[in-house]
């Protein structure tokens, strides 16, 4: 049995927008053409996203932009304190 | 017969992915556990036809569907549920409403169980996230999959929140997994923050479901003749059918061998003619099982 301290880490908006860059680094680069799309089921119905139209929303700070960056910061948020806690 | 309903429309990209992996996950897992399952796919996806649907008491209505805060819609963006609406109480009264719909977890489904007299509700908070590349596979089934596991647990039997935590842990283990790609895992974990449970922690699906038997066929070939190997499970405790009756019939000669499973739910018939048959297997109190076995399958 151990005992962790519960480790508060901050991500920037910067920062979630250079993840998304470099995770989806070759899908921006083909832009229309890339297979990959991402999916937000919202109230108005599917809004659908290559990688690099999501990148100009989030860069925008278009509302579908911002909740992307917030995914990603949460993510980031998410997976950085399992790694402070783990270590 | 216990009845459940699901509800899959297909009219845009969303909802056309929802259609599959709800077919594939819901509809089938269903079937082969026993249920009966009212398919209100498409043009069917209805608030009329959920309506019609009552007559046979289904006892889930689950599916992935358009949602609001207040709404979920079926085909053609037609309404299915509404806060307020007096068929919606109808419908939902006595039930489990499980449904990949994206906002309703705010106040359609709380009011649904505190309300209407649902019995339990799930869905999502917030606006559900997934990541696609080719129709309908890779990138999009861990997001399904998270989904349709607690589903899929709640009719084999667990309790709502145990099924409802069936979900939460198969998103855990997606994020946990280093095969899958990293750039979608913001949104695993998104939709796994948002999914929401509503009712009865300690419900079950109810009604008597006719128990089915899950039979694998394993074929060799051993020099020139052939052996096939039956095992058979209950398909919802998967623990061996012992004296399980099997009967394989040649489909061309009067040709015909029989066996019956032991402890361990097998069956080894050896030294057949390499060919192709009709087996089935018989065990009182389970639904009669069916197949057939083509000789190019001996190897």
């Amino acid at each position: 049995m151990g005992f962790g301290i519960m480790a508060r880490v901050e991500v920037s908006a910067e920062e979630a927008i250079r993840w998304f860059e470099e995770v989806y680094k070759e899908e921006i680069a083909l832009g229309d053409r890339s297979l990959k799309r991402i999916v937000f089921m919202t109230a108005e119905g599917a809004k659908v996203y290559t990688p690099a139209q999501l990148l100009e929303e989030m860069r925008k700070g278009t509302p579908i932009g911002l909740k992307n960056i917030e995914i990603i910061r949460e993510y980031l948020k998410w997976k950085r304190e399992r790694e402070v806690v783990q270590k | 017969m216990t009845y459940v309903v699901s509800l899959r429309p297909n009219y845009e990209l969303a909802t056309m992915y929802g259609w599959f992996w709800c077919g594939k996950l819901y509809n089938e897992r269903a079937s082969l556990l026993g249920y009966d399952v009212i398919d209100l796919a498409i043009k069917n996806a209805t608030q009329d036809n959920l309506l019609k649907a009552l007559d046979k008491d289904p006892k889930l209505i689950a599916g992935v569907c358009h949602g609001n805060t207040d709404i979920i819609v079926g085909q053609d963006n037609t309404l299915l549920f509404r806060v307020g609406d007096e068929n919606t109480k109808k419908i939902v009264k006595g039930r489990h409403v499980w449904m990949l719909s994206c906002l309703a977890g705010q106040k359609l489904l709380p009011w649904m169980v505190q309300e209407c007299g649902a019995v339990t509700a799930m869905g999502y908070r917030e606006e559900f996230v997934f990541c696609i590349d080719t129709y309908p596979n890779s990138i999009a089934e861990p997001f399904f999959r998270s989904h349709f596991a607690g589903i899929q647990a709640f009719l084999q039997g667990k309790t709502a929140r145990d099924a409802f935590n069936v979900t939460i842990s198969t998103f855990k283990k997606y994020l946990d997994d280093p095969k899958v790609e990293e750039a979608i895992k913001p949104y695993l974990l998104h939709d796994m923050k948002c999914a929401v449970f509503y009712g009865d922690p300690n419900a079950k699906i109810g009604g008597d479901r006719v128990k089915v038997a899950e039979v694998t066929v394993k074929l060799e070939r051993v020099e020139e003749w052939g052996r096939i190997v039956f095992t058979v499970v209950d398909s919802l405790t998967e623990i061996p059918i012992q004296g399980a009756h099997v009967v394989v019939k040649h489909k061309t000669k009067p040709l015909e061998y029989k066996g019956d499973t032991d402890e361990e739910g097998k069956l080894v018939i050896d030294g057949v003619e390499i060919a192709e048959y009709f087996f089935t297997v018989e065990k009182s109190g389970y639904k009669k099982a069916t197949g057939e076995i083509k000789p190019e399958d001996f190897k």
